[in-house]
């Protein structure tokens, strides 16, 4: 049963990531590689935050949300600029950007040798030390953002969103500031992934820059991919099949010398077959 | 697609509330989880890891208690490891885990702690020993760079550049070598570059204008081969040293005879069996690997045979907490108190494209 809370804990912090990174690509067509930039920097605040500053957790998240919409903020009004793959390539550059400063800026983020000793959540003395409260508590934020996600899908803003993501030009024509929407909605995506961030440190207790590379973008491209785009269903099933679809594998029975290996081929040949049968993905409502 | 999702989270909740078969053996079994990277970059240094291990396993000869060693593969990913140990801990139950490398220590160093299992880490981070039940086995980055800068001071050499890749263990290497060096006079110039750097003309450019005396590299494949591909294609007319990383060296040609300070991989007799195995000499880790399986497997017996129950995590941890002047695969093994194995470095010389140890 703990094992599966683990498993539960990580899904929920994919789901979280998964859903932030829906707004950008599925709502509004826009392919952003970004979001392990914003993931990490969400990550590191909270490392840095608990264990050299000593902030709670819950600050950290704030500070984690107010360093990402700065930076989101940024690189949102240049990458407002861009279009399709464009738009992609450029946000994948962040990801570089930020993946080397958390390597080159030793003195704050510890460089390579990460960061180890992250705490878990307080809250008015009751401390989440159990991974059965700690996803208590992941799936609160999750729901949270779930929420947000299909209240601005149903929203006017929303509707704008994938007019934009529809005809860019229409929409422009039609009146709408097409680069204010696409900024928004990228800063506020920047904020939740920083969230999943904070919960990623506090449960694994350390992090390395490794975690935050851009195949890890990739990673969560896939998921939302799976899932079915501009659905926040879709992202939640593709965050449970992409985390829980590994773990199953473990339990094949395997020999050593050759399981590691299999498993990978099995994973991704069931991702082959997934992408025939499903192109639009499970619950995709967009196709790219 | 109900069904199908209904089926996963079926199938996935059923294998992990699976009891593993019942013991009808009358002896007693102690399980030891393995996380180990089996899959991806590290992948062939993991499998010797995984070798290394079941070699222990062969050797280690006890009529009193069967062992069991449960590897999962983690993939070098900060995540996967989290996941892996939780199942062992969780689902197989192990008795007590084995990580390899300082990303894998780390992390599972907190939970091992949580749920008081002895774990050993084959790594040199000091910060993963931390807690009663954590203990590591490597050579410490100490005296590595204490052997490295006595070559360099054997070439009355007056300044260095430090050419080191951005991975833990090999920052941690550098760092001790560049503050050894300093204290002891020499000048030095620090030169990182990223584990997927493919292009080093102007970094080497950059230090050939500095004309410093020696140059010394700590890196891993694939940019370690470009590195010393660029290096030798400039001509660089002075000294290379290195940490470690030659070991790496796709191409062996082409540090072939050059000496290099590293790890010792363990008695000769272990490594031809490995060889043997799986055509592999990629030795790195794979002596630590055995004397940690081999100390965790006699704790469990010795304790066993003085009081004829299972010992437990404590009582594990205390055993090994006092080893002292164990004949490991490395060497002479003593622990220190903060449940970190001290372990000599050696020199080795590239012959015939196999790391050969050799005298100073």
């Amino acid at each position: 049963m703990e094992y599966l809370i683990n498993l539960a804990i990580l899904f929920s912090i994919y789901s979280m990531l998964a859903l932030s990174l829906n707004m950008v690509i599925g709502m509004s067509g826009l392919v952003s590689l970004a979001q392990a930039a914003f993931y990490g920097i969400g990550a590191y605040a909270t490392a840095i935050g608990m264990t050299s500053l000593g902030l709670g957790f819950f600050t950290t998240i704030l500070l984690g949300i107010v360093i990402n919409v700065a930076i989101a903020f940024v690189v949102g009004k240049i990458l407002a600029r861009f279009q399709y793959d464009y738009y992609a390539i450029v946000s994948a550059g962040l990801s570089v950007i930020v993946f080397s400063i958390l390597l080159n800026w030793k003195k704050v983020t510890n460089g390579a040798l990460g960061i180890y000793g992250i705490g878990k959540p307080v809250v008015a003395g009751y401390a989440f030390y159990s991974n059965s409260a700690f996803l208590g508590l992941a799936l609160l934020f999750t729901a949270a953002i779930f929420a947000l996600y299909v209240w601005i899908d149903r929203s006017s803003f929303g509707r704008v969103l994938k007019a934009l993501r529809e005809d860019e030009r229409l929409t422009h024509v039609m009146g709408y500031k097409t680069k204010y929407y696409k900024s928004v909605i990228f800063v506020l995506s920047a904020a939740l992934s920083g969230i999943a961030g904070a919960f990623f440190a506090s449960y694994i207790a350390f992090i390395d820059p490794t975690t935050f590379q851009l195949k890890e973008g990739i990673f969560l491209f896939t998921i939302i991919i799976v899932g079915g785009l501009s659905s926040a269903v879709g992202s939640i099933v593709g965050a449970l099949i992409l985390i829980s679809l590994p773990e199953v594998l473990r339990f094949v029975g395997l020999p050593y010398e050759i399981a590691a290996q299999l498993q990978q081929i099995i994973y991704g040949a069931l991702l082959v077959l997934m992408m025939i049968f499903k192109p639009q993905g499970f619950f995709g409502k967009f196709r790219m | 697609m109900k069904k199908l999702l209904l089926g996963l989270c079926v199938l996935l909740a059923l294998t992990a509330c699976d009891n593993k078969k019942e013991q009808t053996l009358s002896k007693p079994v102690i399980k030891i989880g393995v996380i180990d990277a089996l899959s991806g970059k590290y992948a062939e240094n993991g499998q010797n890891v995984r070798q290394a291990i079941e070699f222990a396993k062969q050797d280690f000869a006890s009529s009193d208690i069967d062992f069991e060693f449960v590897f999962e593969d983690y993939g070098y990913e900060t995540k996967r490891a989290a996941v892996a140990t939780n199942k062992l801990i969780n689902v197989d139950k192990v008795d007590a885990l084995i990580s390899w490398s300082s990303m894998a220590g780390n992390v599972v160093s907190p939970l091992a702690d949580k749920a008081k299992l002895v774990h050993f880490a084959i790594c040199n981070d000091a910060n993963v020993a931390k807690g009663k039940y954590n203990f590591t086995h490597f050579t410490p980055s100490g005296p590595l760079a204490e052997k490295l800068v006595k070559q360099i001071e054997n070439q009355q050499a007056k300044s260095v550049a430090l050419f080191a890749v951005y991975q833990p263990a090999l920052q941690k290497h550098t760092d001790a070598v560049e503050q050894l060096l300093q204290s002891k006079g020499i000048a030095t110039e620090r030169f990182n570059f990223n584990m997927d750097s493919l292009d080093f003309d102007l970094m080497l450019e950059k230090a050939k204008q500095h004309n410093f005396d020696v140059w010394y590299i700590c890196a891993l494949p694939p940019s370690l081969d470009i590195f010393l591909k660029t290096f030798f294609q400039k001509n660089i007319n002075v000294p290379l040293v290195a940490i470690d990383s030659l070991l790496f060296a796709q191409d062996k040609a082409i540090v072939e005879g050059m000496s290099f300070v590293t790890t010792p991989d363990g008695n000769k007799e272990l490594l031809d069996r490995l060889t043997a195995a799986n055509g592999s000499t990629n030795y790195f880790s794979v002596g630590y690997a055995y004397d940690v399986a081999s100390l965790l497997m006699k704790a469990y017996s010795d304790l066993y045979k003085t009081t004829g129950k299972i010992p437990s995590s404590d009582e594990v941890a205390d055993y090994l907490l006092a080893l002292k002047g164990y004949h490991g695969a490395v060497g002479e093994l003593v622990m220190d108190k903060d449940g970190i194995i001290m372990s000599q470095a050696v020199v080795k010389k590239m012959i015939n494209g196999i790391p050969t140890e050799v005298e100073e």
